[in-house]
């Protein structure tokens, strides 16, 4: 019990002074932030996209927390509807369900009408139960012409170990609806024949939904003065009408026919009506001479027999007063679905479940891209970033038929993203 | 609250300066205000005093409708506590780690075996001995929300509320005003300034053998200053001269302190706890404020 | 491969818990050395605004979801 010989407390003592008038009751500071985000993405000759959020927080008495977002989503461009690359001119009909489009011989069929405006809300309320325990409420609302999602979610943190670990679980449920023009296709269904004659659109027909059930349970260490762990484990189901109404599989001709690998018709994709994700992540945190290194691991799969990996790596590199510049490097990998398949052999009968959707193909991709954050005045920051976006695919499967083992069979992906974020201490 | 508090407070003029008195935390507190007008110094004046109350309120251990009189008859329970009082706690466990142990909340109950008023004392090392076993932060539970306490123990946050009173005071009137200012409950002084230009505040340290005469000044812009001790209590063991502040390993008063320590820190909570803290140090309270390096005065 | 990196992973997570409950690791920190972790760049919800819109962007590109959050959904691009 020597004092003598110690190293001196005066530092700690200022720093645990600090923390406690800091955290003042009477006047909490700032009372809120205004926080915004636009991304421009831009896919190479196919999709382009605009994003923007606009999100208020508001610190409340008693440390409670409101916060509200706002999502608007413009999509324009051509998507690659599933179908396979022919020889011949392709004809397909529009989602609208009234026309149709061509797409020339040799390339990935896109669709080119792809159009959609998204308008999303969403509301959390922070609730400290006690200086340890939290409750997180929260609530959204998503809307888009053909798609409606709303759902609820409750979560709770818990710190122990005088706050250098802190638990949390939180569960989300939602219940969305599918509702295209054309409505929503059934599934192996024959793709639509255009019902241009009228020039109408076709009025709307069944409308679907799915169900998703999500938990996610975490823990976050502190391992030291400069190092944070936070592990994460999250389960999701869903159950309803899981497939994209707009995804087609080509049905082709087999090796010995007139036309191999021509298609003879098209189906609507016929994705299981359940699926579960499970996810694994992992983030460090480290600071190490006043950068900080945020380096994260995510393991997933799931019912459909998709497994990926992805690795993201940033560095936050402070330059003078106020400035960083942020690399972003990310690498991810998956398998395909157990049910993805290019295309069908004519007369070889119909799986249960199918779907061409590059998506649920076998693939990997690489982000690498740089953000520069600098301080527009007091209270305020603003950061612009560039990220460049790929998809490695197999584009000829060595397993595809005779004719189409020689065509693009993966639709390459391109993407050039630019971020401008805005931040705002009220 | 506010008709009733209205008249609890003065608000005078001086050359520069507004001064606002009022009677709080057992003693006389004093403001001094550089701000525009008399309607923003008696606004900020009744912001003070609501203030003051509040925490002397929350933190006073001769009340029976607060926090620290429920957890010091919770019986052994468990008592779960409100965000700012957590936070205090939290506090008073870290003085108690830095201080290794010196520095504790539960010693109070040491006082029943002593008495500070000038005179000659046998001590009761009977009594002594069995308060002790009530006495020792280690031996309460607190896991950041809920505090238990053995049966019996008792906390006393006298310790540090008029420092922690100080320092919310300043704070709360310079985050409404921005105005320079410097805030003094009885000798435990923060003093504010806004700009680097304007001038300092000169403080006269008086001293303790003999009230109303100054010693000397310092001039403090952006600072605080604390005393510990107290002149006036004190007590004779076998003739010896022997302060009111008590070892709570011993349960007995610290041979060789100081009369009184001031010390110059950045907060008066930080400069209060140094204080006190050189105190328990007794012989060696010069050295370890050395140590420490902040400026000193001890008197012996 | 995967299957040893998962489990791997779920080991530390594991070893870390007992760490701090057993007290003897040296692990987490006091009170007074949190000054490099209240740095805003070692928060985990550091640009949180902009970690959901490239979460939304993934979602819609590719097969998986979630992990740093809930799984998604909400939207039609999937």
């Amino acid at each position: 019990m020597q004092l003598n010989g110690k190293v001196p407390i005066r530092g700690a003592l200022t720093a645990i002074t600090a923390t406690l008038l800091g955290s003042g009751v009477v006047h909490a500071d700032p009372k809120g932030k205004v926080e915004s985000s636009v991304l421009l993405y831009s896919e190479t000759n196919r999709v382009s996209a605009a994003e923007g959020v606009f999100s208020l927080t508001r610190f409340l008495k008693k440390d409670r927390i409101l916060n509200a977002r706002l999502t608007l989503d413009g999509l324009t461009g051509s998507s690659p509807n599933g179908a396979t690359p022919s020889n011949n001119i392709q004809t397909f009909t529009r989602p609208s369900g009234s026309d149709s489009y061509k797409v020339k011989a040799g390339k990935t069929p896109l669709d080119d009408t792809f159009r959609d405006r998204r308008v999303g809300l969403d509301g959390s309320l922070t609730l400290p139960v006690n200086r340890l325990t939290k409750l997180i409420l929260g609530a959204h609302l998503s809307a888009e012409q053909d798609y409606t999602s709303f759902g609820t979610s409750a979560g709770m943190t818990r710190d122990i170990f005088r706050k250098n670990t802190t638990l949390s679980a939180s569960i989300a449920f939602s219940h969305d609806l599918v509702t295209p023009v054309a409505g929503a296709p059934t599934p192996l269904s024959d793709m639509a024949q255009p019902t241009r004659s009228n020039g109408e659109e076709s009025e709307g027909g069944p409308s679907e939904s799915k169900n998703i059930f999500d938990v996610v349970v975490g823990v976050t260490q502190v391992i030291n003065r400069t190092t944070l762990l936070r592990v994460n484990y999250s389960v999701d189901h869903a159950s309803g009408y899981l497939n994209d109404p707009y995804k087609i599989v080509s049905i082709v001709q087999g090796q010995s026919s007139a036309q191999p690998g021509e298609p003879t018709r098209y189906i609507n994709e016929s994705r299981p009506r359940n699926r579960t994700k499970r996810a694994a992540y992992a983030e460090l945190r480290h600071y190490i001479g006043g950068h900080t290194i945020d380096l994260s691991y995510r393991y997933f799969n799931d019912s459909w027999g998709i497994r990926s990996q992805t690795v993201d790596f940033r560095y936050h590199l402070p330059l003078k007063v106020g400035h960083s510049i942020e690399p972003h490097f990310r690498w991810y990998h998956q398998t395909q679905a157990n049910f993805y398949q290019s295309y069908l052999l004519d007369g070889a009968g119909l799986p249960n479940s199918v779907s061409a959707d590059y998506r649920l193909a076998p693939f990997h991709a690489i982000t690498a891209g740089l953000q520069y954050l600098f301080p527009f005045e007091e209270g305020t920051h603003l950061s612009l970033g560039v990220e460049y976006y790929q998809q490695f695919g197999d584009l000829s499967p060595p397993a595809a038929m005779g004719p189409l083992s020689q065509k693009n069979l993966f639709p390459e992906l391109k993407a050039v993203m630019v971020r401008l974020g805005f931040s705002y201490d009220l | 609250m506010t008709s009733k508090t209205e008249t609890q407070y003065r608000v005078q003029q001086k050359e520069s300066y507004w001064v606002v008195t009022y009677s709080a935390m057992a003693g006389p507190c004093e403001i001094l205000l550089r701000c525009k007008n008399r309607s923003e110094a008696e606004h900020l004046a009744s912001l003070s005093f609501i203030e003051t109350r509040r925490i002397e309120q929350k933190l006073s251990r001769y009340r029976d409708d607060n926090l620290v009189h429920k957890i010091n008859n919770s019986r052994g329970k468990p008592v779960t506590v409100d965000k700012e009082f957590g936070d205090l706690i939290d506090y008073v466990e870290n003085c108690y780690q830095l201080s290794d142990g010196l520095f504790d909340i539960t010693s109070g109950v040491l006082r029943k075996a002593w008495k500070f008023d000038g005179e000659d004392v046998k001590p009761d090392q009977e009594l002594i001995s069995s308060l002790r076993k009530l006495v020792g932060w280690k031996h309460t539970q607190w896991d950041g929300a809920t505090l238990r306490l053995q049966d019996g123990m008792e906390i006393d946050l006298g310790g540090i509320g008029k420092e922690y009173a100080v320092d919310k005071v300043a704070d709360l009137l310079f985050k409404e005003s921005g105005a320079s200012l410097m805030v003094n409950f009885g000798g435990d002084i923060r003093a504010i300034t806004a700009e680097k230009a304007s001038l300092p505040w000169v403080v006269g340290i008086e001293d303790p053998k003999a009230a109303n005469s100054a010693i000397g000044e310092i001039e403090l812009s952006n600072g605080s200053i604390a005393t510990s001790g107290d002149v006036r209590r004190f007590c004779y063991i076998d003739g010896r001269r022997m302060g009111h502040i008590l070892d709570p390993r011993t349960g007995w008063p610290i041979d060789d302190a100081p009369r009184s320590v001031t010390v110059i820190g950045n907060y008066c909570l930080e400069a209060g706890f140094l204080a006190t803290l050189a105190m328990l140090h007794g012989a060696s309270a010069e050295t370890f404020l050395t140590e420490q390096n902040v400026s000193y005065h001890c008197i012996r | 491969m995967t299957k040893r990196l998962r489990f791997a992973l779920s080991v530390s997570a594991i070893a870390l818990l007992f760490g701090s409950l057993s007290g003897c690791a040296p692990i987490g920190v006091q009170v007074w050395e949190r000054d490099i972790l209240a740095k805003q760049e070692m928060q985990l919800d550091y640009q949180a605004i902009d970690m959901s819109l490239d979460d939304h962007i993934y979602f819609s590109k590719e097969g998986s979801s979630g992990g740093r959050g809930f799984g998604g959904g909400g939207c039609g691009c999937n």
